[in-house]
C-alpha cells in the first residue's frame, strides 16, 4: 500500500502531502510490479467486450457487404466517437504541457496512453473510405470539378489524403506516448532486473538525452496537434458532411474538433477518477486535480453550445429552403432524439453540474458531468453520421430531395457500438498492465519542484517555475 | 473606547505582532489588519473574511432575465410584424437578447454586491494612516481606554514603528 | 528566463504614479496633436451631418464602408482586455500583472469609440437610439429579430462590463493617489477611494470580484464578436457573408489584433515612461507565444472560411473571391492582409531574438493590426460590391476626405484618452505588482536556484 505522509493544516488552507520524489517512484513500482488480479479480471471481460465489436464488424461485412452507405452509418459514428473522446485525449495534456500546467503531471501517461486507440479507428477509417465515393463532380474541399476545370488536378482524392492525415495523426500520438514511456521502461526494468528486449537500454538518463526527450515532446505535441486538427478536418467533412447534398458548413470541422477536446478532456476525468477509486493513488490524485481539469470541461461545454448555435442561428435565419432541409436533416427531423439527448449531455446537464464551485471542488462532480459528456458525445455523433450516412440523392445535386427515415441499429450495428466503447477502456486496463499508468518521471519532476512552506503564519504551497 | 493603529515596516514583524496579541487576550475578531496590497490569507492570523458575494450575481441574472424577456415578447406583442418569414416569439432571437441582458444583470449585480461586501462607499471608515499605500502594515485594534497603555507597550516591543491613537467619546 | 525584479512598494508607487505626478514637455505635444486630429473629425462629421451621406464615399451598392471596417476593427481591438485580463487571471498567469489594466482600458475605450461608428454612418445620426425600445407611447418597437437590435444590448453589456470591470480594480490605486495627493485632488481621489483601507476582508473581495467578473465578462466578450459578425453572416444577399464560421472567426481575428494591440501600447508606455522593471522581456515572451497560438488559430479559422466560400463552386462567389485575390486595388489590400496579418509576424515570432526585442515586437504588433483591418476591409466592400446577380448594379467604392479624416480622428481620440488616463490613474495596477513580489518565492535543487510562486488553493 502507498504510505501515507502526515499533513500540516494551517487555519485557512490545508494541502494536500508533498511526497518526495524517490518515496513516490518507489511506491509507484512497487504498485505497479505487483498482481493485480481486478485488473486482470477487468481485462478479460473488456476483451471480450471488444471482440464483439469484431465479431459484429464482420457480420456486418459478410452480410451487407461495402455497397450501401446507408448499412454503415453506425460504423462511422463510432469511429467519429473513438475520435472525439480517446483520440484526441492527448491533446489535453500536450496544451497542459505548453502552458506548464502543474496538474498535468499524474494523467499525463493516461492521456499519451488513448493514442493506441488510433490505430483501430484508422483501420476502421480505411473501411469506410470504400464507402466513400471519388471527389469528381460534387462538392469537396479537394474542388475536382469539371465547371472549373480541375478535375484529375489533385488525384485520389479524398481517399489518399484521409488516410494520410489520419495516419499522421496515429503515429505522431504513439510516437508522442513511445518518447514519454521510455524513461519509465528502464525505470521499470531496472526495479525488476529485467533483460526484455523492450528494456530500452539505450536510456541512461543523461542530461543530453533529457534535453532531447524534452524538445521531442515539444515537437511531436506540435505535430500532433496539427495533425489531430487536420485529420478530424478531413473525417468531418469528408467522411460525413460532403455525403450530403446542400450541406455546408464551415464551421463543422471546427466543431467536430470542439467536440473532440471536450470528449477527449471527458474521458481523461472519468479515467483519472477511476485509477483513484481503483488503483489506490488518492495522494497522487487528489481534489486539485479535478478542481482544475472542471474548468476547462466547462469551457468545453459553453463553446460546444458556442459552436452549434453559430451554425445553427445561421442556417435557421435566412429561412432558405436547403437549409431548413439540412436542419431537419441533423437535428429535428429523424434523429431529434439523439440531437435533443446529445444537446442535453453536452451542454445543459455538465454545464448546470459545473457551474457550481463547490461541485467542481470535489472528486465526483467532474466525473459526473464527464460520463454525461461521453454518452451525449456518442448522441451527437449518431444524429449527424448516422443521418448523413442515410442520404441517398446523387450527390452531385445542390440540396437533399428527400428527408430519409431514421435508421434503428441492427444486430451487427450494437455489437459494433459495444465493441466500439469498450475499446477505450481495454486499452487503458492493457496499458496499465503492461506499462507505468502514471508518468513517473513527470511525477517526481514535479514532486521536486512542491514543497509546502511557512509564510508569516500561514502555510502555503510553493511551486518552482524553472522556465 | 479608542482604535489604536500599529504601523510596521515589515510583514514579519506585523505576523509577530498579532501572534503577541492573540497571546494577550485580544482575538483575531477584534483586530484588523490594513495593508497595501493582498497577502495570502492567514497570513496575519486574522479572521477569514465570509461573504456572500456568489448570491449576487445570480439575484442579477434573475432580473435581467426577466427584464429579457419583457422586452422581446412585451415588444413583439404589442408590435406583432412577421419579418422574413420567422415566427413572432423565435426562441433563437430571444436567446441572444435574454442571454445578453442576463449577463448585464449578473455583472451589474456583482458590482453592487462588491461595494456592500466591501462596506464601500464608507467615509467614516476607521483610523487610517497615509503610509499603508507606501508598504506599511497596519494593525487596528479596538478596545477600552484602560487597556491602551499596555496594547502600546505590547506592540512597540514587538517591532510597531509608530501608533496612532484615536479615542472615541 | 525570468527577469525578476524585488523593490520596495514605495519604489513601485513613485516609479507606476510617474504619469499622474511628472508632465514632460512632449506629453503637451502628443496631446495637442491628438486633440488637433480629433477635432478634425469632429470637423468632418459635422460637415457630414450638414450635407448628407454623399460627401462620404458610400453609395449603392456599397452601404458598409470605411465606417463599418472600423467599427468591427475596434471591437476586435477591445477583445485584448478580456483576453489579458479575465482568461489569464483565471489561468492564473502570473505574468498578466502589467498588462492587465492598459488592456482593459483599451477594451473600454475601443468600445466607445467603436459605438460611434454606426452613429457616423447613419444618414439620420440624430436618429441613432431608434434600436432601444423607448416609444411606449406609439407602440412601435424595434424588431427583436434583428441582429441590429442584437448588437446594441451586446456592445452596451460588454461596455458596461468592462467599465465597471475596470473602476472595481482601480479603487485600491485610487487609494494610493489619495493619499499621496493633497488640495483638491486629494478631494477627488477620495471620493472615488470611497473609504478603501485595504482590510483582508476588502481585498479578498477585490481578489473574488477579479474572478467572478473575469467568468462573466468571458461569455460576453465571445458574444459580442459573434452578434457583430451575424450582421454580416445571416445575410444571405451578399456574396461571402452568409458562412456559420463568421462567428468564431471574428473573435479570434479580434483576440488576434487585440493582443497585438496591447503588445504595442505596452511596448509605447515602457518606452514613454521607463517602466523598464515593470514591462519585461518575459512579458513580452509570453506575449509573443500567446499570439502565435492564436494567430495560428485564426489562419485556420480563415482557411476554413475560404475554402468554403469556395465549397458550393457558385459563380458568384467565385467571381467575389477572384475580385478579392486578382483585382486592384482588392488584391493589394489582400496581400497586405495576408502578410501584414500572420505571414510575416508570426513565423517571426517563432525566433526568440524576435520575441525578445522590443523594436521587432512593436514593428510586428502593428503590422498585425494593418493586416487586420485590411482583412476586415476585404470581407465587408468586396462582398457588397458584387451583391446582385446582375452586374449592371456592381459598383465600386472609394472613400472621400471625411472618411478617412473621421477614421484618423478616432484613432486619435483613443490615444488621447489614454494618455488622458494616464495623467489621472495609473496604467499598471499596483497592488497587482505587489502582490506578485509578495507572491514570489525560490526552491534550490541541488545547485540550481529555481524561481517559484507561493500558491493559494
Amino acid at each position: 500500500m502507498l504510505r501515507r505522509r502526515r499533513t500540516i493544516s494551517s487555519t485557512h488552507h490545508s494541502h494536500p502531502p508533498v511526497v518526495p520524489p524517490n518515496e513516490f517512484i518507489s511506491d509507484f513500482l512497487e504498485w505497479h510490479t505487483k498482481s493485480k488480479p481486478g485488473l486482470n479480471r477487468a481485462l478479460i471481460v473488456f476483451s471480450i467486450l471488444t471482440s464483439f465489436g469484431l465479431i459484429g464488424l464482420l457480420i456486418k461485412i459478410f452480410t451487407v457487404g461495402l455497397d450501401n452507405r446507408q448499412d454503415w452509418g453506425y460504423v462511422a459514428t463510432i469511429t467519429a466517437f473513438l475520435f472525439s473522446t480517446a483520440g484526441c485525449a492527448p491533446f489535453i495534456v500536450i496544451g497542459l504541457r505548453m502552458i506548464k500546467a502543474h496538474w498535468r503531471r499524474p494523467i499525463a501517461r493516461i492521456a499519451e496512453s488513448y493514442s493506441l486507440v488510433t490505430i483501430v479507428t484508422f483501420l476502421l477509417v480505411l473501411l469506410l473510405l470504400v464507402l466513400v465515393p471519388s471527389s469528381q463532380n460534387r462538392r469537396t474541399i479537394w474542388f475536382q470539378n469539371d465547371h472549373i476545370g480541375t478535375v484529375g488536378a489533385i488525384p485520389f482524392t479524398p481517399h489518399l489524403y484521409v488516410a494520410i492525415g489520419i495516419l499522421s495523426m496515429v503515429l505522431s500520438g504513439i510516437a508522442l506516448w513511445w518518447t514519454s514511456l521510455k524513461p519509465d521502461i528502464q525505470l521499470v526494468n531496472a526495479y525488476k532486473k529485467s533483460n526484455k528486449p523492450l528494456s530500452n537500454r539505450s536510456w541512461i538518463g543523461g542530461l543530453k538525452q533529457w534535453s532531447i526527450q524534452k524538445a521531442g515532446l515539444s515537437f511531436l505535441g506540435a505535430f500532433f496537434f496539427m495533425s489531430m486538427i487536420w485529420a478530424i478536418t478531413l473525417y468531418s467533412v469528408d467522411l460525413c458532411m460532403s455525403l450530403v447534398p446542400g450541406w455546408r458548413d464551415a464551421i463543422f470541422p471546427a466543431y467536430q474538433t470542439l467536440t473532440g477536446i471536450q470528449g477527449g478532456l471527458a474521458t481523461i476525468i472519468l479515467t483519472m477518477y477511476f485509477l483513484r477509486r481503483f488503483g489506490g493513488f488518492e495522494k497522487y490524485i487528489y481534489m486539485e486535480h479535478f478542481w482544475a481539469a472542471s474548468k476547462p470541461l466547462l469551457a468545453t461545454c459553453l463553446l460546444w453550445f458556442y459552436f452549434w448555435f453559430s451554425a445553427f442561428i445561421i442556417f435557421w435565419y435566412g429561412k432558405m429552403p436547403i437549409e431548413q432541409d439540412l436542419l431537419q436533416l441533423i437535428m429535428f427531423g429523424p434523429y431529434n432524439i439523439a440531437f435533443y439527448i446529445g444537446f442535453m449531455f453536452c451542454f445543459i446537464t455538465p454545464f448546470l453540474i459545473l457551474i457550481w464551485n463547490t461541485v467542481r471542488k470535489t472528486i465526483w462532480g467532474p466525473p459526473l458531468a464527464s460520463a454525461f459528456i461521453i454518452v451525449g458525445c456518442f448522441f451527437d455523433k449518431l444524429r449527424l453520421y448516422v443521418s448523413a450516412y442515410s442520404v441517398q440523392d446523387d450527390l452531385s445535386l445542390h440540396s437533399i430531395t428527400t428527408i430519409p427515415p431514421t435508421i434503428l441499429p441492427n444486430l451487427s450495428d450494437i455489437l459494433i457500438i459495444i465493441g466500439g466503447i469498450s475499446l477505450p477502456i481495454f486499452a487503458m486496463l492493457l496499458s496499465t498492465r503492461l506499462f507505468p499508468i502514471i508518468s513517473i518521471w513527470e511525477m517526481a519532476d514535479g514532486l521536486r519542484l512542491t514543497k509546502v512552506t511557512k509564510y508569516l503564519r500561514t502555510e502555503l504551497r510553493v511551486l518552482g517555475k524553472p522556465d | 473606547m479608542a482604535q489604536l493603529l500599529a504601523l510596521y515596516k515589515t510583514a514579519e514583524s506585523a505576523a509577530q505582532s498579532t501572534e503577541a496579541l492573540e497571546g494577550a487576550g485580544i482575538t483575531n475578531e477584534e483586530f484588523d489588519i490594513l495593508t497595501d496590497s493582498p497577502y495570502p490569507e492567514g497570513a496575519f492570523g486574522e479572521k477569514e473574511p465570509q461573504h456572500k458575494l456568489y448570491v449576487f450575481p445570480f439575484m442579477g441574472a434573475c432580473i435581467g432575465f426577466t427584464l429579457a424577456m419583457i422586452e422581446t415578447i412585451g415588444t413583439q406583442t404589442a408590435y406583432p410584424l412577421v419579418t422574413g418569414g420567422k415566427p413572432i416569439f423565435s426562441m433563437p432571437a430571444m436567446t441572444i437578447i435574454a442571454y445578453e441582458l442576463t449577463m448585464l444583470g449578473a455583472i451589474i449585480a456583482t458590482v453592487i454586491g462588491i461595494f456592500f461586501e466591501s462596506r464601500i462607499p464608507n467615509p467614516f471608515a476607521g483610523i487610517y494612516d497615509e503610509r499603508i499605500t507606501e508598504g506599511y502594515i497596519g494593525i487596528t485594534v479596538v478596545c477600552d481606554d484602560s487597556k491602551l497603555d499596555s496594547l502600546e507597550t505590547l506592540l512597540k516591543s514587538n517591532g510597531a514603528e509608530d501608533i496612532i491613537i484615536e479615542k472615541q467619546s | 528566463m525570468q527577469e525578476r525584479v524585488f523593490l520596495s512598494h514605495k519604489q513601485i508607487n513613485d516609479d507606476l504614479l510617474k504619469g499622474s505626478f511628472q508632465t514632460p514637455l512632449w506629453y503637451w505635444a502628443v496631446m495637442g496633436l491628438f486633440a488637433f486630429l480629433t477635432l478634425c473629425g469632429a470637423v468632418a462629421f459635422g460637415y457630414a451631418i450638414n450635407k448628407g451621406l454623399g460627401v462620404t464615399g458610400l453609395n449603392r451598392p456599397i452601404m458598409w464602408g470605411f465606417f463599418l471596417t472600423d467599427f468591427i476593427f475596434w471591437i476586435g481591438i477591445s477583445h485584448a482586455g478580456v483576453m489579458l485580463s479575465a482568461i489569464l487571471r483565471l489561468a492564473k498567469a502570473e505574468w498578466r500583472r502589467p498588462a492587465t489594466r492598459a488592456a482593459e482600458l483599451l477594451t473600454v475605450l475601443s468600445l466607445m469609440v467603436a459605438a460611434l461608428h454606426p452613429i457616423f454612418h447613419l444618414g439620420r445620426p440624430w436618429r441613432f437610439y431608434w434600436p432601444f425600445p423607448y416609444d411606449f407611447s406609439r407602440g412601435i418597437w424595434p424588431d427583436v429579430r434583428s441582429p441590429l437590435v442584437w448588437d446594441p444590448h451586446a456592445i452596451f453589456t460588454y461596455l458596461i462590463g468592462s467599465t465597471l470591470f475596470v473602476i472595481i480594480a482601480l479603487i485600491p490605486d485610487i487609494a494610493v493617489l489619495r493619499d499621496k495627493t493633497r488640495g483638491i485632488a486629494k478631494v477627488f481621489y477620495g471620493a472615488l477611494a470611497m473609504g478603501w483601507r485595504g482590510t483582508p476582508r476588502q481585498w479578498k473581495l477585490q481578489i473574488v470580484a477579479g474572478f467572478l467578473l473575469s467568468a462573466l465578462l468571458l461569455p460576453v466578450f465571445v458574444s459580442v464578436h459573434s452578434i457583430v459578425s451575424w450582421d454580416f453572416a445571416v445575410n444571405i444577399g451578399a456574396e461571402g457573408w452568409h458562412v456559420t464560421i463568421f462567428a468564431p472567426y471574428f473573435v479570434i481575428g479580434a483576440v488576434h489584433s487585440g493582443v497585438s494591440g496591447v503588445v504595442t501600447m505596452l511596448i509605447l508606455l515602457k518606452w514613454m515612461f521607463g517602466w523598464d522593471d515593470y514591462i519585461r522581456k518575459e512579458h513580452l515572451e509570453s506575449l509573443a507565444k500567446l499570439l502565435i497560438v492564436i494567430g495560428t488559430l485564426w489562419f485556420y479559422f480563415f482557411f476554413l472560411e475560404f475554402i468554403f466560400a469556395l465549397y458550393n463552386l457558385e459563380d458568384q462567389e467565385i467571381a467575389l473571391r477572384e475580385l478579392q485575390a486578382f483585382t486592384w486595388p482588392y488584391n493589394l489590400i489582400a496581400t497586405v492582409f495576408m502578410f501584414f496579418g500572420y505571414l510575416i509576424p508570426v513565423p517571426l515570432w517563432l525566433f526568440k531574438k524576435v520575441r525578445t526585442n522590443w523594436v521587432a515586437m512593436f514593428i510586428t504588433s502593428i503590422m498585425v493590426n494593418i493586416g487586420m483591418w485590411c482583412e476586415r476591409f476585404l470581407i465587408i466592400v468586396p462582398g457588397l460590391a458584387r451583391k446582385t446577380n446582375f452586374n449592371f448594379s456592381w459598383g465600386s467604392y472609394t472613400p472621400s476626405w471625411v472618411e478617412i479624416t473621421i477614421i484618423v480622428a478616432c484613432f486619435s481620440l483613443i490615444f488621447l484618452l489614454i494618455m488622458g488616463f494616464a495623467k489621472v490613474f495609473p496604467l499598471i495596477p499596483l497592488f497587482d505588482i505587489k502582490e506578485g513580489q509578495i507572491l514570489s518565492d525560490e526552491i534550490q535543487i541541488g545547485k540550481r536556484t529555481v524561481p517559484a510562486l507561493r500558491v493559494e488553493e
